[in-house]
């Protein structure tokens, strides 16, 4: 190829497409390599983007300038936002997205882009001179030189699909398995494993029998991800909840040995908190049913996801085995389910910004990192793709804190924690929640999006006014009282009678059984008009979280005083006196940039920081 | 940078310890010494009978021993030297040794301060041989060699696996909301708080007993002049330690002496009898006195039989009738007859003093802790759960639940060791179907 780009990404799943979109946005030329172009973002597994935690990241994700947030409310077929009865800090969006039309939506995008090239080729090797990468190898079309590489080799690197014994070469089902690249890339010295994931089969709806099934349809008031939504755009359709039964469970239950996992032919780990049907009958052996969701996998398909039913027994098994499920019986199977074994890079070998330790101007974004899920997957393509970007610049990096996203927990666990199974978010590893909600990623993220311009002046002026209206909000009710006579008859249902002068707002929204809702639906309240439902609201969860907020703080600052304690990436630990090997041997591999992260690597005690402490004030380092 | 010190104590003994510590100890040692090995066929472990020599000058015959970097007490390379106990001899030996320059005096308590430093133990246990090495009865002996067997971080970790599973239940149900779970009720999470924070208690409350086995009972010998408490403190020690006379007002200032009893120390302080007076240093004394009976475990309130005083101590009290040999009483049960003159009664007050403040024999119990510093991160940590349970019954959501729960994690891991969001998140999925 003649012409050079600024940067390669190589493979166009949900990290690439990111990665390649904010690189163009941010005006560098990018040439995007897949296998098959036809499958432009795919969905390889559910139907569905968001979820818990995982929402958190698409929020963060749509105010950094990336596309998935848009791509699944366009394609939303299905909206629900979860644990609606908890606090706003663990709210969640699930958006069930039509498959095919997600993965055009996306691919119109990134053609339409005058910054992209789209490439289908597959990369067999990098160029790398002096330990930097220079470009890519390409089967069909040659060397292709660049500034900087980004790999989302997703799960087709060295990828074997299992179903029972049989064993395919295959990254999807019916996709080319990529060979090459891992052999060449253990050459130029990466430390390779193996993981496993797998995917349930895919049933034909004519085939199923709905009746007597729980209908789970979209919310009333639809709240999509992105900030430039307020409505669905296509047909809402249901999905459909059935059980597993004694019959199912006896089936499997006497056919383990038959499973690729059980047999021992996968080596791989695989995730624990996504269990194939099987492994869920094994170890918890006292329930008696399991719930499967049947998710529709787009409004111009027939087919059906059967979310709950992942497996690696043959097929002919999960065949006997479902059809023993309410209106399951005649389940016709259009692609069964199976196990998916593919290779990835430890995230060690990467730094924060996702550039690799030993090759300069490599980077390493999604499933290669151990991670698993879509989510995960677009937030680490779009980080790489920014500091890729910012490097070309000369800029300094672009490193979230875990106090400032979950993107920021994410890459720093993948970095820190030394993971060995697919990583996905939770909402629990996220210490400082209460800051880091799905409702203010712009609070959290608007300087970054201003300061990196990832987003439209018009949008960023437009998220700017949102927030000074909360601001203007919380004053409001820090100062405007509530009649008394009101107040009594909106807690007359409670059972309560209060006394005195009325209320400040912010008093009364501080009980935690009340709603800004209540002051809205009796009219009590005027607020001035120009404050939108989703500002009072807003206002409304700060102040009900006030208290802990600031109690959160202090561990925050705590947090911060650690990271604050730069540790150089020249250090040799194996210098410092008095640590144990173990910890040199994990401090040299990580290679950690603060006390703070030192801290998080597994294995490494308080008394090892503390040795690590009194080392670098002995050489004058603190 | 080597440290070497006296690991035994000072003074004429059968044999002293000295210990040398830091890189290149053996090769360093070893110019002193007459073995033949060269430095790689040294043997670890093993005890090497050799002169110790000072350029060349012979100071003594000892043994010693080499450990091995990972395997020595501190975890460095190491050396003990075993030579005659006669404190010329080990200054001699540490003389030679310090005139090494990569050789210097170890700091008090620097060896274990390394060991810990090294991870060989944990900071409850370095804790604990500071403990151990100034125990001065059986009881302080007991509980510090408990502490330093990990038989308190075992019992503390309890605690943080009981916290994680609350954490653990807790977060259940937020992360994993649209799974098909059985959640705990809300009264079932503030049971299993009440249950940690009993569990917490227990420990709290046997601070006091532990503090008793580290330092002793606290005995305060007090009443009004000239009734015989400093005859008494001297029945104690069985010698006329303190300056005895028939004027009132002789002692003026506290004194402290120890005696054991039943294996627990007892630390008796004589003070000046409380009256008014306007001599500024024994009124210094009284209010020293004040002071003492306000710590003190016991009260020893010394009545002068012959002259029976109406005074009362608020506390705990033991009247001791002294000079029962002039004149008898009629005492009851919190009471005991003695007489300095003739020994009579003393022993039978040592016991009563022991089952009176600590009612057992010498049986330690994990619980019982010792360290101030662990109290007061107990105590922290209670309260942070008081609260999380409190935001429990106040209708608050899980996630704020768990900014309290999180604290309490935090403190608790100020002995124990952090607990990260990945032990919380590696427990679920072990005791939790999860994954649709």
């Amino acid at each position: 190829m003649k012409k050079d780009f600024d940067i390669i990404v190589v493979g166009a799943g949900h990290a690439g497409v990111e990665a390649a979109w904010i690189s163009a946005q941010m005006k560098k030329k990018v040439l995007l390599i897949t296998q098959t172009v036809d499958q432009i973002a795919q969905m390889s597994c559910n139907p569905a983007i968001g979820g818990l935690a995982k929402s958190h990241l698409v929020k963060e994700i749509d105010i950094l300038g990336g596309l998935m947030g848009v791509a699944a409310d366009r394609t939303g077929i299905q909206f629900k936002t979860l644990n609606l009865s908890k606090g706003p800090a663990v709210w969640a969006l699930r958006v069930q997205s039509d498959k095919k039309r997600y993965s055009a939506f996306v691919r119109s995008k990134l053609e339409n882009h005058k910054n992209i090239d789209i490439l289908q080729d597959e990369v067999l090797d990098l160029v790398i001179k002096d330990n930097e990468c220079k470009g890519v190898k390409t089967e069909i079309n040659g060397i292709v030189h660049c500034k900087k590489v980004i790999i989302c080799s997703g799960t087709f690197l060295k990828a074997v699909i299992h179903i029972g014994k049989k064993q395919i070469p295959s990254g999807r089902l019916g996709e080319k398995s990529s060979y090459a690249l891992s052999k060449h890339m253990q050459k130029h010295g990466f430390e390779v494993g193996r993981l496993k994931t797998g995917t349930p089969p895919r049933i034909a709806g004519y085939s199923i029998n709905f009746e007597g099934m729980d209908i789970h349809g979209s919310d009333k008031h639809i709240i999509p991800f992105s900030f430039r939504h307020n409505k669905a755009f296509l047909k809402q359709t249901p999905c459909y909840v059935t059980n597993t039964t004694k019959e199912t469970h006896s089936i499997i239950g006497s056919n383990l040995d038959k499973t690729a996992l059980f047999s021992g032919q996968i080596k791989g780990t695989g995730p624990r908190y996504c269990p194939s049907i099987e492994d869920k009958v094994f170890r918890f052996k006292e329930k008696i049913s399991h719930r499967l969701f049947l998710e529709p996998e787009g409004l111009d398909t027939n087919e059906f996801y059967i979310n709950g039913f992942s497996s690696s027994l043959p097929v002919n098994i999960q065949k006997k085995a479902l059809h023993t499920v309410p209106g399951m019986e005649n389940a016709h199977f259009v692609r069964p389910a199976y196990a998916i074994e593919y290779d990835y890079f430890p995230a060690y070998q990467i730094k924060l910004d996702l550039e690799t330790r030993k090759i300069k101007s490599l980077y390493f974004a999604g499933q290669i990192n151990g991670t698993s899920g879509y989510e995960e997957a677009a937030a680490q393509g779009l980080m790489a793709a920014i500091n890729a970007v910012l490097k070309i610049d000369g800029k300094e990096s672009f490193i979230l804190q875990r106090n400032e996203a979950y993107i920021g927990v994410l890459i720093d666990d993948l970095i820190t924690k030394d993971i060995r199974e697919p990583y996905r978010m939770f909402t629990s590893l996220a210490e400082y929640r209460l800051e880091l909600r799905h409702d203010n990623a712009d609070s959290r993220l608007l300087r970054f999006a201003k300061k990196y311009k990832l987003l439209k002046r018009s949008e960023i002026k437009y998220l700017e006014s949102r927030l000074k209206n909360i601001d203007e909000l919380l004053e409001f009710c820090g100062k405007k009282k509530i009649k008394m006579s009101d107040l009594n008859a909106m807690l007359k249902g409670l059972g309560e009678k209060l006394s005195g002068e009325g209320l400040k707002i912010e008093k009364f929204l501080k009980r935690p059984e009340v709603s800004i809702d209540m002051l809205l639906n009796n009219s009590v309240m005027n607020f001035p008009e120009k404050y939108s439902y989703y500002e009072l609201k807003q206002a409304e969860t700060l102040i009900k979280y006030e208290g802990y907020i600031a109690r959160q703080q202090d561990m925050i600052d705590r947090f911060k005083k650690n990271e604050k304690i730069k540790l150089s990436q020249d250090l040799d630990y194996s210098e410092f006196k008095g640590l144990k090997n173990e910890a040199v041997e994990k401090l040299n591999r990580i290679k950690p940039v603060s006390i703070g992260q030192a801290s998080r690597i597994a294995g490494i005690s308080p008394a090892d920081i503390s040795v690590i402490l009194v080392n670098m004030k002995s050489k004058g380092l603190l | 940078m080597i440290i070497a010190a006296l690991a035994s104590a000072p003074g004429k003994a059968g044999i002293s310890v000295i210990r040398l510590s830091g890189n290149d100890t053996i090769k360093t040692v070893k110019e002193y010494l007459s073995i033949e090995e060269k430095l790689h066929e040294i043997v670890y472990n093993k005890l090497y009978l050799t002169d110790f020599l000072n350029e060349g000058e012979f100071i003594d015959q000892v043994t010693v021993a080499f450990f091995k970097e990972g395997h020595s007490y501190t975890g460095e390379e190491s050396a003990e030297i075993f030579c005659h106990g006669s404190p010329i001899i080990v200054r001699k030996i540490l003389e030679a040794l310090y005139l090494e320059k990569n050789i210097r005096e170890a700091k008090p308590g620097e060896f274990t301060e390394k060991r810990f430093m090294n991870g060989k133990m944990d900071l409850v246990q370095a804790e604990a041989v500071i403990d151990l090495i100034n125990s001065e009865s059986d009881a302080a002996y007991i509980s510090s060699t408990e502490q330093l067997k990990g038989g308190l971080s075992e019992e503390l970790k309890k605690i943080n696996a009981m916290l994680i599973e609350l954490m653990s239940i807790l977060e259940l149900e937020l992360d994993f909301a649209d799974e098909d779970l059985d959640f705990t009720p809300n009264d079932e999470i503030t049971g299993k708080i009440d249950i940690a924070v009993e569990v917490i208690n227990k420990f709290i409350q046997g601070y006091q007993k532990g503090r008793i086995f580290r330092d002793g009972i606290k005995v305060a010998l007090v009443g009004d002049v000239n009734v015989g408490k400093s005859s008494l403190m001297n029945a104690f020690l069985k010698s006329d330690r303190v300056i005895v006379t028939d004027i009132a007002g002789t002692t003026r200032d506290v004194i402290e002496e120890k005696i054991e009893v039943n294996g627990y120390l007892l630390r008796i302080f004589d003070t000046a009898g409380i009256r008014e007076t306007e001599d500024i240093i024994e009124n210094e004394g009284i209010s020293r006195s004040r002071r003492i009976i306000e710590e003190a475990d016991i009260v020893l309130h010394v009545i002068d039989s012959t002259d029976p005083s109406e005074d009362e101590y608020a506390g705990n009290v033991i009247k001791v009738y002294n000079k029962t040999d002039l004149e008898d009483v009629i005492i009851d049960e919190n009471s005991v007859k003695i007489s300095c003159k003739t020994g009579s009664g003393i022993e039978e007050l040592k016991h009563k003093i022991v089952k009176n403040v600590i009612d057992e024999e010498l049986t330690y119990r994990p619980y019982y802790i010792s360290n101030v510093r662990h109290l007061n991160i107990l105590k922290e940590t209670v309260s942070q759960l008081e609260q999380a349970k409190m935001s429990i019954q106040q209708g608050q959501n899980n996630e704020v639940v768990i900014v309290d729960m999180r604290q309490a994690l935090d403190t608790l891991g100020e002995i124990t060791g952090e607990t990260t969001s990945m032990d919380i998140i590696n427990n679920i999925f072990g005791s939790f179907c999860i994954g649709k």
